[in-house]
């Protein structure tokens, strides 16, 4: 392979880890050469940066390649861009990206050339590549969905809208997912480019307690569901006293619908990698394990990639950066449960065991991985944490709210115009999120709820879903922001049946450790089955309520707390959907099987 | 080991399961990892299976069946060439998998209850978000050769073209007449 920016640009660079690597290293990648002047290390450089944005020849085409894209057919949309180029003969780089969220124009292309606007093209099936390619280097960019910016010189182009100028670009604030879709995954060039590693890079610089009260400035909080003030976990495991301790990356995404992790770790793994680190710095651990869920086959690969070229460049294992701290991180695959997701049922696992959460106390920052203390965080606050350290603290907190700062990656999908993982603000409405940014329902439809936070947030009727996505308005309303999944649900659903899906879920998914999880979950899936077969009476909904309140007190983790979320927030904002299945022995959706035997009466 | 599945069928024997552990360093950790290699290289964990894991990683065989049967992706029975995931999570069905899973079983002729087809090419199984939901209804193949396709927007024709597909495959490779 050629020279790359990683590289030593000359004998005169003595950066050489792991015995002599410089502090200066990452900001050299850029901004170099640092520690000696020479024109032709300058002219290196810059050559190679403009490789990377436009290709060896110039001419580059974007391909993003990640679980969503290749569902419904990239890797086809890949293949016909590389025979076309081989059999056209033109000078093309072909250059593999993650993907930016829109997930509406999967699969989706981008093709670049200096002097002209990149220009992304939506829904690309294989037969379109020749046409689009050619097109475009004609000067043409008329058919293009989006541009990221203008030139002024192209055919088209003022009839193609900039990403900035549509609405559910516009509104996110992208600072955790500034890179997905616009770097290869599996490039370390590419991604410190873009900034990457100068957190980490600041962050050695700096005391560990200085990083903790940049993290507790930053009004950082867990992204994983509980908005639990990331710097206390960080301080609580630093002031252990022990010689060992550890950092856990939860990216067992567990709750169907969410999938903003899935993609984060697919499209962008180092910004996780350096989280991490940072991490492992602040509170004095060594070690990190990434948990990575059944469905990351792809996420696995391409962090395991990660993890090797930090190794190869000195950015991870010994003496990092020269600042003297060692870290070395693992992958570790889910076998498939959703408790693996639970943060102590996680740490059974990578101790190879069933994942069953265990009795708290003690808490995981006393006695977490093997009794050791752990912080557990969700890959994307470990982002945020990067973002933070690289950016600063006092820009940082001034997105979002009062009480936290920031943004949220949101998965939006069911029943929508534009299904996807926006980056917002903290606070958003999720009005805004659903009809602004996700364009509403799809022609024809109309929205009824939209589930918030997974199958342990619950369901909103569209009347309320004007409040702010945040960790501390949610719970009001009886909902919680979970994993940042917003699924809607249009008229024609039923909110007995989803209920009743949603209990079903839990009586297979439940890991039977504790009783009131394992009989209460089981207990009221069956008062379900009742009424939506048309057999339940008035009190079977005091029972199911009664029963929720149980769960919610009395089982041994949040999965069993959350199991009867969805069921009491149905009965709360649905009621009417409930009595028609108790007393007029009717589902108005015509989906519970009560109605089906009305029906069969009729006819 | 009552109770449990002895190895029938199958061309790969827990010899080649031995030869592949050989891999994963010998700690009780791993017993996960060794699972899940043995899974792949076998296709479902039988008693040899398990036991081979179990002694490899140094833990008792108690331990390592509770483990095999407690995940999703472990099966102590014999499994279709194809494992077919339908995914279930809220937005797969809303969108319509549950009928999916319907049309699928009664085009190869499961019966409630079941999961593998008669021919043995086809285990049908109920799994919980793939990550995709853009795309809903998914669902995906586990392929013979350990690789993972995943399908987004299934409809009924989309499934019937899939296994005619799988079919053929098998056909060309001898799997069933």
């Amino acid at each position: 392979m050629s020279w790359t920016l990683m590289n030593r640009c000359c004998l005169k660079c003595w950066h050489k880890p792991p015995d002599n690597p410089c502090p200066n290293y990452v900001q050299c990648r850029i901004k170099g050469p640092l520690c000696h002047d020479d024109p032709e290390c300058r002219e290196l450089r810059a050559r190679r940066l403009n490789e990377l944005e436009f290709g060896r020849y110039g001419v580059k085409v974007r391909v993003a390649i990640a679980s969503c894209t290749l569902a419904v057919g990239a890797a086809e949309v890949y293949e016909a861009i590389r025979d076309y180029v081989k059999e056209s003969g033109l000078a093309i780089d072909i250059s593999v990206v993650g993907c930016h969220g829109l997930d509406f124009i999967d699969p989706w292309i981008e093709v670049v050339r200096k002097g002209y606007p990149p220009a992304i093209y939506a829904n690309v099936s294989p037969e379109e590549v020749e046409d689009i390619i050619s097109r475009y280097l004609s000067g043409d960019v008329s058919k293009a969905f989006a541009l990221r910016y203008r030139t002024g010189n192209a055919k088209g182009e003022f009839h193609v809208p900039t990403l900035d100028e549509l609405v559910f670009w516009r509104k996110q604030v992208r600072l955790v997912s500034s890179n997905c879709g616009l770097i290869n995954p599996e490039s370390i060039e590419e991604y410190v480019v873009r900034g990457g590693y100068l957190g980490l890079a600041r962050a050695l610089r700096m005391r560990p307690e200085e990083v903790i009260e940049e993290i507790k400035l930053a009004k950082l909080r867990g992204r994983g569901g509980a908005g639990f003030p990331t710097w206390i976990k960080w301080k609580a495991v630093k002031d252990q006293v022990s010689d060992v301790k550890y950092v856990v990356a939860n990216a067992e995404e567990g709750d169907p619908s969410a999938f903003s992790n899935r993609l984060l770790v697919e499209s962008d793994p180092h910004i996780l990698v350096e989280g991490m680190i940072i991490a492992g710095y602040a509170i004095g651990a060594s070690k990190g394990y990434v948990f990575v869920g059944t469905e990351g086959d792809l996420a696995a690969e391409r962090l395991k990639k990660a993890i090797e070229e930090a190794k190869k460049y000195g950015l991870l294992g010994e003496n990092i950066l020269g600042s003297g701290f060692a870290f070395d991180i693992e992958i570790v695959q889910d076998a498939g449960r959703y408790t693996s997701g639970e943060e102590t049922a996680l740490l059974e696992e990578i101790e190879g065991k069933r994942s069953t959460p265990r009795v708290r106390p003690p808490y995981p920052v006393t006695k977490g991985l093997w009794g050791k203390p752990t912080v557990i965080n969700n890959v994307e606050t470990l982002a945020h944490a990067a973002v933070i350290l690289r950016d600063g603290w006092d820009r940082y907190a001034t997105i979002g709210t009062e009480k936290s700062g920031g943004t949220k990656m949101v998965s939006v999908s069911g029943s929508i115009k534009r299904p996807g993982v926006y980056e917002v603000p903290i606070g958003t409405t999720i009005r805004t999120i659903i009809e602004d940014i996700a364009g509403g329902a799809p022609e024809g439809l109309k929205l009824k709820a939209v589930e918030v936070g997974g199958p342990a947030g619950g369901f909103l009727p569209v009347s309320e879903i004007n409040i702010p996505l945040d960790y501390d308005t949610l719970p009001k309303l009886g909902v919680a922001m979970g994993s940042g999944v917003l699924v809607a649900v249009d008229e024609h659903k039923c909110m007995v049946d989803l209920a009743r899906q949603f209990m079903a879920f839990f009586v297979s998914e439940s890991c039977g450790k504790c009783v009131p999880c394992r009989v209460g979950t089981k207990t009221m899936l069956s008062i379900l089955e009742r009424i939506s077969s048309g057999k339940g009476s008035e009190e079977d909904l005091e029972l199911l309520k009664e029963l929720g309140e149980t769960l919610k007190d009395a089982c041994l983790c949040a999965l069993g707390n959350g199991a009867p979320i969805p069921v009491l927030s149905s009965i709360r904002y649905f009621k009417e959907e409930f009595s028609a299945h108790i007393r007029e022995k009717r589902c108005p959706a015509g989906i519970c099987p009560v109605s089906r035997e009305v029906v069969r009466y009729e006819g | 080991m009552i109770g449990h599945t002895a190895c029938v069928g199958g061309s790969v024997s827990a010899d080649i399961v031995l030869n592949n552990l050989k891999n994963i360093e010998r700690k009780p950790q791993n017993l996960v990892k060794a699972l899940r290699v043995a899974q792949e290289v076998k296709g479902y964990l039988p008693a040899e299976v398990v036991e081979a894991a179990a002694k490899h990683v140094g833990v008792p065989y108690s331990r390592a069946f509770n483990v095999a049967t407690f995940y999703h992706l472990f099966s102590i029975e014999p499994l279709g060439k194809y494992r077919v995931f339908v995914c279930m999570g809220t937005t797969c069905y809303l969108k319509g998998n549950k009928e999916n899973l319907q049309y699928l079983k009664s085009l190869l002729n499961i019966k409630e209850g079941q999961h593998t087809s008669s021919d043995g090419l086809f285990t049908v199984e109920e799994m919980r978000c793939l990550g995709c939901c853009s795309h809903a209804p998914v669902i995906a193949v586990y392929m013979p050769n350990g690789a993972r396709k995943v399908i987004g927007r299934a409809t009924p024709e989309v499934i019937q073209k899939l296994i005619d597909e799988l079919r053929k495959e098998a056909r060309e490779r001898g799997w069933v007449k």
